[in-house]
């Protein structure tokens, strides 16, 4: 189901989230950090997009300002639109947020265990939401638990709602997240890191769950990581980021064919792959910049081996590359088209 | 890499480590055992990298703390240059210790905050004064900066005030600083991120071809293990599964578990996408405490049969179809050993 992008194309209809030129930065006594500098993406209904990025990028916070649960402060919105299917999230009330939340939009997090509430049993945290957005009855909310555990894949959920989290291993408990998220069938669903903690062997099973349960749901789902490996496998749609910005955007199949930022290059060329064995890594010399202090010019320059004089002066600019391509790289063009 | 020399540096043979299990307050009961390593053997030579890999659980770290003498063995032997390394005490324990160190997984924990750069790494110095005398340390602490890609100018900055890849740098100079032959490498990139991690690599990667260091590299990651090793052993449960050369286990890989973590590694490459084979374990790995009778990975393997419940298969070199046949076959290229009764050859399952 790869939905190709034409640049502001996609029917009204299907466009589920856009988030356009959002700003936020960290206040503290030590200074103010410009976590997001300008973030812009969409997603449309029934496809996968993934958020890029190594720690620090801002692709975690710009999901929590989309779902309305960034800590403010320190966290501020400085700029910006967050809209779900037209409507605009970041003047909406506290109230509209939060029937917006669980009913139509839901994340979940890499660390399950933390997520989750140790005295509760797991049936109860779901029940929850049948409860009180419902006004189920107790019986009938406990019962629809145990079907959403069986959804997930949980063997023998009548019995294994009434355990509590540390009873679950570290998939299981994930799946778990995947049920407690879905249960008031959401449209929106953003996962952030959702098996970095995991094995790879329970990685791939919750994977699969995830891209069966979007297929299932028609569902549109911002998958946030930063292995390069587990996007190959599932996105549609790619955006790249680095010190609160979206470097890059392009389908799964261009952007791994030819990079048109020479960061996105350096992380492909940065990892050690299963199928072949290199002597030398390419890395990307030096560190990300601290956010306090974003370099000027292009922030990526001072480890960019392409970097020219224009390059530390002037931030270059996202500009379109066709077929739903762009890139915030002065030589984009020159890295796309070679062969 | 120097091909096998004639005598390996370290030679390890049914290794096993069991931790028991209490319960009760005052008077402790052992009600069992958590069997995280059962029965491991191998030969590190010179100058080469054993890669060990296995998901959460199989007992690699535990492996690793026995090697370094920060557990003792429950029961099995290890030579190091042929000497018995258990057996070791007091002075001569202290002189093994300067030739075998260990980089640890974490950055920010292994490093003490309230110590600076050049306290930790000259810390060795302290305890094996003859390597460096006491007003070369400093010289000494610098050079090793300097290797390990740092500013020597900062010796005396803290922890806080470097980044996880530069932390790990701190980690891997202290781990040279006595010109240690074996280097334990538990998990020392998994903490890092992709550009970062791949600078580390490559700082290893120089390190042991300039000093001649022989590696054991614990990870999780397949493709972090398949870089930088010579030959790999795949861990379940305390056990060996599969051991061979990098090319055998990830091109020719013969165990059911080790075709399936190959598997489910995600290649990153979307044009694979649906053209890889898959293999989906169900399940989680079993408590060590309580593994499966027979063959540990059976109650997740499609192959099971009432044989694997019975029989513990034993790693060695096996025909397809799982036969035993012992030393004649090895001269063949591709034979290495395995612990499954049906092991076969299953290629392309990485790509």
């Amino acid at each position: 189901m790869s939905a190709v992008d034409n640049r502001g194309g996609g029917s009204p209809e299907s466009r589920l989230l856009e988030v356009e030129d959002l700003h936020v930065e960290f206040r503290s006594k030590d200074g103010t950090a410009n976590v997001l500098n300008g973030v812009s993406y969409h997603v449309d209904a029934g496809e996968t997009l993934a958020v890029l990025g190594e720690s620090g990028s801002g692709k975690s916070v710009t999901a929590q300002t989309v779902m309305g649960i960034l800590d403010t402060p320190p966290g501020f919105v400085t700029g910006g639109s967050i809209r779900y299917r037209g409507e605009e999230m970041l003047t909406a009330g506290e109230e509209r947020r939060r029937e917006l939340r669980g009913e139509n939009m839901a994340m979940i997090f890499q660390d399950a265990l933390s997520a989750l509430n140790p005295v509760f049993t797991v049936g109860f945290q779901i029940a929850e939401q049948f409860r009180f957005r419902r006004g189920m009855s107790r019986k009938d909310a406990m019962a629809k638990a145990a079907e959403m555990l069986d959804m997930v894949k949980i063997p023998n959920a009548k019995q294994r709602v009434k355990e509590f989290p540390h009873q679950f291993s570290g998939g299981m408990r994930q799946r778990v997240m995947i049920a407690m998220s879905l249960a008031l069938d959401p449209d929106l669903l953003i996962a952030d890191e959702p098996t970095t903690a995991l094995d790879v062997t329970v990685q791939a099973q919750i994977m699969d769950l995830l891209d069966e349960l979007r297929r299932e749901r028609g569902m549109g789902l911002i998958l946030i990581t930063h292995d390069l490996g587990v996007v190959a496998e599932v996105a549609d749609r790619i955006s790249v980021m680095y010190a609160g910005r979206v470097v890059e955007k392009a389908d799964a199949h261009s952007l791994y064919k030819q990079p048109g930022h020479p960061y996105t290059e350096g992380l492909m060329e940065s990892i050690p792959r299963l199928d072949m064995k290199g002597h030398e890594l390419a890395s990307i010399q030096g560190l990300p910049p601290t956010l306090t202090n974003i370099p000027p010019g292009c922030p990526f320059h001072p480890r960019c081996h392409r970097a020219e004089d224009a390059c530390r002066e002037k931030v270059p600019e996202f500009h379109d590359l066709g077929l739903g391509r762009a890139s915030a790289c002065h030589f984009a063009e020159e890295l796309i088209s070679r062969d | 890499m120097t091909e096998a020399s004639a005598e390996p540096i370290l030679q390890v043979r049914d290794l096993v480590k069991h931790f028991p299990v209490t319960q009760g307050v005052v008077f402790k009961r052992t009600i069992g055992h958590v069997r995280a390593v059962d029965g491991v053997s191998f030969d590190l030579h010179k100058g080469e990298t054993l890669g060990v890999v296995g998901e959460s659980g199989c007992g690699k770290s535990t492996l690793a703390q026995v090697l370094m003498r920060l557990e003792q063995p429950t029961s099995g032997t290890a030579l190091f240059e042929g000497e018995d390394m258990f057996a070791k005490k007091g002075a001569d324990l202290r002189r093994l210790r300067r030739d075998m160190q260990i980089v640890l997984q974490d950055p920010y924990t292994s490093l003490n905050p309230r110590k600076t750069v050049g306290d930790i790494v000259g810390e060795p110095f302290e305890i094996h004064p003859e390597v460096a005398p006491k007003g070369e340390r400093q010289r000494k602490v610098q050079e090793l900066l300097d290797i390990v890609g740092l500013n020597p100018e900062h010796v005396h900055r803290y922890p806080h005030q470097f980044s996880g890849g530069q932390r790990q740098r701190i980690g891997i100079a202290r781990a040279l600083a006595l010109k240690p032959k074996v280097i334990v490498c538990d998990e020392p990139v998994s903490a890092l991120d992709v550009s970062i991690q791949a600078q580390v690599m490559n700082l290893l990667g120089e390190l042991q071809s300039e000093f001649g260091l022989s590696y054991i590299f614990i990870a999780h990651d397949l493709g972090v293990v398949r870089h930088l090793s010579d030959r790999v052993g795949v861990m379940y449960l305390g056990k060996m599964v599969e051991t061979g050369t990098e090319d055998q286990i990830y091109e020719h890989p013969q165990h059911p578990y080790t075709q399936a973590l190959l598997s489910s590694v995600p290649v990153p490459d979307p044009t694979l996408r649906d053209r890889r084979e898959m293999i989906r374990l169900s399940g989680d790995v079993p408590s060590p405490a309580n593994p499966p009778s027979g063959c540990r990975f059976r109650t997740r393997c499609w192959k099971a049969t009432d044989l694997c419940a019975e029989q513990q298969p034993a790693l060695e070199i096996r025909r397809e179809g799982g036969q035993v046949v012992g030393d004649e076959l090895s001269t063949d290229g591709n034979a290495h050993p395995s612990a499954c009764h049906f092991a076969e050859e299953r290629p392309h399952v990485v790509a």
